[in-house]
């Protein structure tokens, strides 16, 4: 069978948050024609999101109906989701940057390992990729939250319930404010501001929180990116002769018998921290036997997160569960200033919440209740309010935390899907009792300073916003590719985004890959001649 | 199928409220899409107006009752079996709504009504409110659980009317006599202010 030819200048495999902003920069600013190629489906339009999050409302429907591939499901992987706009058609929107610490774990607290750039090399991007989301932010102390410039948006402005628990963690002494988030306080770029539908997550029904879809609608709309969807990029094939990459080989999931071939100048594999090394590993040859850009070994190794300790806490104060729900107070101090001998970071979020003042059946005397019973023993219980605090903590990945092939296990086309392991590095699995301690014990603090008492309080075992797989480094012998997503071993092969972090911080890695992208994006376009304003 | 769009329905809505001159009832149906695309979905209105009354908070009165009874059968008329439910956070887990209890339910309201009229010589709707409410509770049995259920999971129609009320923002607000407005659009600026009070308590006026 012949193959469908496809030639581009860029393509760009997956279309997520990372490659959403990797296209927008790269059309902003170079002539350049480029390609996504999405493995899924386009996501329902606009106009029907008030609909959706209604029936999801109503009867916990999904609101993204078909936004994975059946024959996708992963041991190890943590959320599934391969549709136009990825994983971040479900985030909620939280974009609180990374600290300086973070870059330099091993130089400032002797564990893990450095990053090659510095958190000063990426404030720039940082700001940038704020500016393309459109992030509402405070300024927090400048020495525990520095920032090169102020937030593009005013901050979403706190609740009476959030005004009421600042003054309680002010109190325990904690200096906390407005959680920076990619959700519109005023109007921006053509999206409406925030009006506390309260469902950021799953779904946003105005679209004041920044999607990736709604960078694919201006992109597409202008004619500035082709969007294939539907097409299962299955292996890069560098040049004879050569480790460039030549080809992406893929089907399409409506023709799979019909091979398509995309050639390019430049490849992006932007498929997040399972399908980008996963599709380095499928690429295998008989020149690249442990695929491609792999000679050290590290494709699918370093997979990293962070877990987190969390608490409710009932507070003699009246809150009203409801005003705005997902929006929270930040607090980045403990990321920042070491509290311990041993090593502890993490950060510190607190919501309202409704947990134990709900409605019941039966009252404390354990008496069966109805109506009006039901309603007074809620009025009674409603003159105190709950707090929700959480601490992300980090974890220092182990090398062969990693995604590997499962031979056992193959998608429709007979491709192995990954299989995925989480493992701490020694330090961390030494440290994680003692962690999870220390930080129920702060929040038993906290409960305290506020005339308080811990309801109860929860130790996730899974890593969430997970990253790594093709690590960043110096050079091959500590990373996949550079601190601009460059492969080490193939010159026009970048990894974007998530995959490329040396380790997860204690805080949601979104902005984070976004800002990388952005990084790598300035690089990429380097090799197309730049636009004239 | 979809017989009503959104905005059909909310200037549907938009007018009744105002013809009612009731924000309360306004809000709970809100809560109700009315996209009925399983037949015969209806539940005996009378009966359930009746149980309604016998669950509920009175502070409803008979328009809230009534309101809330509507609201709550075009919900269950809404609802679709085989549908995927959202993802779980940190799963890979894929799920769907499970089949329709509405043949139960149905079934359980036509129990009512014939123990009524053996216990009573009356239809469940024409008895006294503690007579539905003491058949209510002889026929809750074991539902008699310690937490409110997910109203699709409830075994008994009573249970699911209680449960699903009482997940409602109008119940919330009711109970904080506050105009919280939960899940609904709300200028951001006012999110810094305490909630206003409800007129009447939250009596429908």
């Amino acid at each position: 069978m012949t193959a469908r030819v496809i030639e581009t200048d860029v393509c760009i495999v997956g279309s997520g948050i990372s490659a959403a902003m990797v296209a927008e920069k790269l059309a902003d600013e170079r002539n350049v024609r480029i390609l996504v190629v999405e493995a899924g489906d386009d996501m329902p339009p606009v106009q029907d999101w008030y609909r959706l999050r209604r029936r999801f409302l109503d009867y916990g429907e999904s609101p993204w109906p078909a936004d994975h591939l059946d024959d996708a499901s992963v041991e190890g992987i943590q959320s599934r989701s391969m549709c136009v706009g990825g994983l971040a058609m479900h985030w909620g929107g939280v974009t609180p940057r990374f600290s300086p610490e973070d870059f330099q774990l091993k130089t400032t607290s002797g564990v893990g390992d450095d990053w090659p750039i510095t958190y000063e090399d990426l404030d720039p991007f940082y700001q940038e990729a704020e500016e393309r989301m459109g992030v509402s932010g405070e300024q927090g102390p400048a020495d525990i939250d520095p920032r090169g410039k102020p937030f593009p948006l005013p901050k979403l402005p706190l609740s009476y319930n959030l005004e009421k628990l600042h003054g309680w963690v002010t109190a325990a002494g904690i200096p906390m404010w407005s959680q920076p988030s990619a959700k519109n306080s005023i109007p921006y770029k053509g999206r409406s501001a925030c009006c506390r539908n309260d469902t950021c997550t799953p779904i946003c029904p105005i679209g004041a929180k920044y999607s990736p879809d709604a960078t694919w609608r201006t992109l597409r709309n202008g004619n500035k990116v082709t969007l294939l969807t539907r097409t299962l990029v299955r292996r890069l094939v560098p040049a004879t002769g050569s480790d460039r990459i030549e080809v992406a080989q893929a089907v399409s999931r409506d023709r799979p018998s019909d091979p398509i071939e995309i050639r390019a100048r430049t490849f992006v594999v932007a498929g997040g921290y399972v399908w980008s090394p996963h599709l380095l590993l499928l690429s295998s040859s008989s020149r690249f036997p442990n695929g491609l850009a792999n000679r050290g070994g590290l494709v699918g190794k370093y997979l990293t997160g962070h877990r987190n300790v969390s608490a409710f806490v009932s507070l003699p104060l009246k809150l009203y569960p409801g005003i705005n729900e997902q929006h929270s107070l930040v607090s980045k101090q403990f990321m920042r200033k070491p509290r311990y001998d041993r090593y502890l970071r993490h950060d510190l979020r607190v919501w309202e919440s409704a947990v134990d003042k709900g409605p019941r059946l039966r009252n404390d005397a354990g008496e069966f209740m109805l109506g009006d019973a039901i309603l007074k023993d809620w009025r009674d219980r409603t003159q105190t309010g709950t707090a929700r605090v959480r601490s992300y903590y980090d974890v220092i990945p182990a090398r062969d935390s990693e995604l590997t092939l499962d031979s056992a296990r193959k998608n429709a086309l007979g491709d192995p899907l990954p299989r995925l392991a989480w493992r701490d590095d020694p330090v961390s699995r030494d440290l994680r009792g003692w962690t999870e301690e220390q930080l129920k014990a702060l929040f038993e603090t906290m409960a305290r300073a506020g005339n308080g008492r811990v309801i109860r309080t929860a130790s996730d075992s899974f890593q969430d916003h997970p990253a790594g797989g093709c690590r960043m480094g110096k050079d091959a012998s500590s990373g996949v590719v550079d601190s601009w997503g460059r492969a080490f071993e193939h010159e026009n092969l970048f990894v974007i985004g998530a995959p490329t972090m040396v380790s997860g911080s204690c805080a949601n890695g979104t902005l984070t890959f976004c800002a990388l992208s952005l990084r790598s994006a300035q690089a990429i376009g380097k090799e197309f001649p730049q636009k004239r304003i | 199928m979809e017989t009503t769009t959104r905005r059909t329905f909310v200037g549907w809505l938009s007018g009744l409220a105002a013809a009612l001159g009731i924000g309360v009832r306004a809000r709970v149906l809100q809560a109700a899409t009315p996209v009925s695309n399983e037949q015969n979905s209806n539940l005996d209105a009378a009966i359930i107006r009746g149980v309604a009354d016998a669950v509920l908070p009175s502070e409803l009165g008979n328009d809230g009752m009534a309101t809330v009874s509507r609201a709550f059968t075009q919900w269950i008329g809404g609802y679709r079996s085989g549908v995927e439910l959202v993802h779980p956070y940190g799963s890979t887990e894929l799920r769907q709504t499970g089949a329709s209890p509405i043949g139960r339910w149905r079934s359980q309201l036509a129990a009512l009504d014939a123990s009524a009229r053996e216990k009573h010589r009356k239809a469940f709707p024409a008895l006294t409110r503690d007579q539905r409410r003491d058949l209510v509770m002889s026929s809750l049995g074991d539902e008699r659980l310690n937490r409110l259920p997910d109203p699709l999971q409830a075994n008994h129609v009573a249970m699911a009317l209680l449960a699903w009320y009482f997940a409602t923002p109008d119940a919330v607000d009711l109970c904080y006599n506050a105009k919280i407005g939960r899940n609904q659009c709300r200028p951001l600026v006012h999110s810094a202010r305490e909630p206003l009070p409800l007129k009447n308590g939250g009596r429908p006026s």
